[in-house]
């Protein structure tokens, strides 16, 4: 794992100026203040704020809002690889280049934990981040393709509730399934 | 045989994903086998998969006999689905790339659409007929020059029998099969599609000038005119020698052109 996802991104940017030449007309970015349920506070650019639509409708609903918007049920690690992979997204909505996405978008699923991606999807879900929600699911989808169902139980958690006549009568109808299958 | 997998992941954590969401994850499982086994977690999980009514099937032609023949004396369910509400089923059929070391010289391409009593079979044919060289078509295969029947020889096999038994059997729900034959995945510089006409004037064409001259800009113009069914699939237009060339049959004549170039697209995707 990497140090980089690890550490929050608390207040990053806020020394950053606009390099663009037409900074002169542009107005200052506007910065979005998220606490998430364990209290840390993220600083975030409207632009990357505004990828989520939870936090979007949130500010169509008051406009006016300066308030730290609470995102309850949300933990600080998970935000802030949301977070992450947002920024770099509306890098790419700026300046197109299809190749470039899928790599980074690749490395940084890579780079994640069985966990970590997991962790994110219900923040990715909660904030109604579709995109992001896509590549998550895929991601996780590739990882169980192939392995046992045991692997399966392990990744999702769960508790085999078939009795085991009835976990060998499935097994016996599709054997076919069961061969073949990647090492864990 | 049943491995039981003695190295789980370590970190063992409890899991409360909405169950839109696992369904969504599940949908994004390209792989029918992982599918069937995931319907084996746990009646969560196997609730889930019988809400999936697309499935994707990749295996070699003896192993669909296999699912298939299982399933015949019992019921009007196919044994690669793991439940009787599919509505898709799209069955990849492949050599073992480290047995058939030969380049992929065939692939054929099963569209079965049911709608109630009525079945609409379309079936797509690409053979590999030569290396594009300049001036030149290299390594002709002497049978393009037989007669056309030979095509239809080539895709009355295993693959048609397979749809047949999987029509017969079907599940009440089913609504689409798509069968797609391929030989093996030789790496491919490019591909170039066309017609048996096509092909034939080009070749009355090449005959006809000085086997050093390239390849006209005519024929550029002419093999991309998408109506003559002819595609560069990479759009590399500076680098043809060395593409392989296919041609293509569709069996059924009234087929309505565009849905012809899709499946096309579809059956050749495979090698990509």
């Amino acid at each position: 794992m990497s140090s980089s996802t690890d550490s929050p991104t608390l207040t990053t940017e806020t020394t950053q100026l606009s390099p663009q030449p037409d900074t002169e007309t542009a107005k200052p970015t506007k910065k979005i203040t998220l606490k998430s349920s364990d209290n840390q506070i993220f600083e975030v650019e409207e632009s990357v704020a505004m990828e989520f639509a939870t936090v979007k409708s949130f500010f169509e609903d008051s406009p006016s809002s300066t308030d730290i918007v609470p995102l309850p049920n949300v933990t600080a690690k998970p935000l802030s690889q949301v977070i992450e992979f947002c920024k770099e997204q509306i890098k790419f909505k700026a300046n197109p280049d299809e190749a470039q996405k899928k790599k980074y978008n690749a490395e940084f699923l890579t780079e994640k934990s069985d966990k970590d991606l997991v962790d994110m999807i219900p923040v990715a879900n909660y904030l109604e981040i579709k995109d992001l929600l896509d590549v998550l699911n895929q991601a996780v989808a590739d990882r169980i393709e192939n392995k046992s169902v045991e692997y399966v139980r392990n990744f999702f958690g769960i508790d085999n509730d078939f009795t085991a006549e009835e976990e060998a009568a499935l097994r016996r109808e599709h054997a076919w399934a069961y061969e073949g299958v990647d090492e864990d | 045989m049943i491995t039981v997998r003695s190295r789980l992941i370590k970190e063992h954590y409890k899991l409360d994903l909405p169950d839109e969401i696992i369904l969504a994850i599940l949908e994004k499982v390209q792989d029918t086998e992982t599918l069937v086994r995931c319907s084996s977690a746990s009646k969560r999980f196997q609730a889930f998969v019988s809400k999936i009514d697309s499935l994707p099937l990749i295996c070699t032609q003896g192993e669909l006999s296999i699912m298939l023949s299982a399933a015949l004396p019992h019921s009007i369910r196919i044994s690669p689905c793991p439940h009787e509400d599919v509505k898709c089923l799209e069955v990849k059929l492949c050599s073992v790339p480290n047995i058939a070391r030969c380049r992929a010289n065939h692939a054929s391409m099963f569209n079965a659409k049911i709608d109630d009593d009525q079945i609409d079979v379309r079936r797509t044919v690409a053979i590999q007929v030569g290396v594009l060289t300049r001036g030149f078509i290299s390594k002709l295969i002497p049978i393009f020059l037989a007669k056309s029947n030979y095509y239809f020889r080539i895709s009355q096999n295993e693959t048609e029998l397979c749809l047949d038994k999987i029509l017969l059997h079907r599940p009440k729900t089913l609504r689409s099969v798509v069968i797609s034959c391929v030989k093996d995945s030789y790496p491919f510089r490019g591909k170039v599609f066309m017609s048996r006409v096509q092909l034939a004037n080009l070749m009355l064409d090449q005959l006809s000038k000085s086997s050093h001259q390239p390849l006209g800009s005519q024929h550029e113009d002419w093999l991309e005119e998408p109506e003559n069914a002819a595609y560069w699939l990479k759009k590399q237009h500076r680098d043809r020698e060395g593409e392989t060339l296919w041609h293509i049959v569709y069996e059924s004549e009234s087929l309505h052109k565009l849905t012809a170039e899709r499946d096309l697209k579809e059956l050749m995707g495979d090698f990509d």
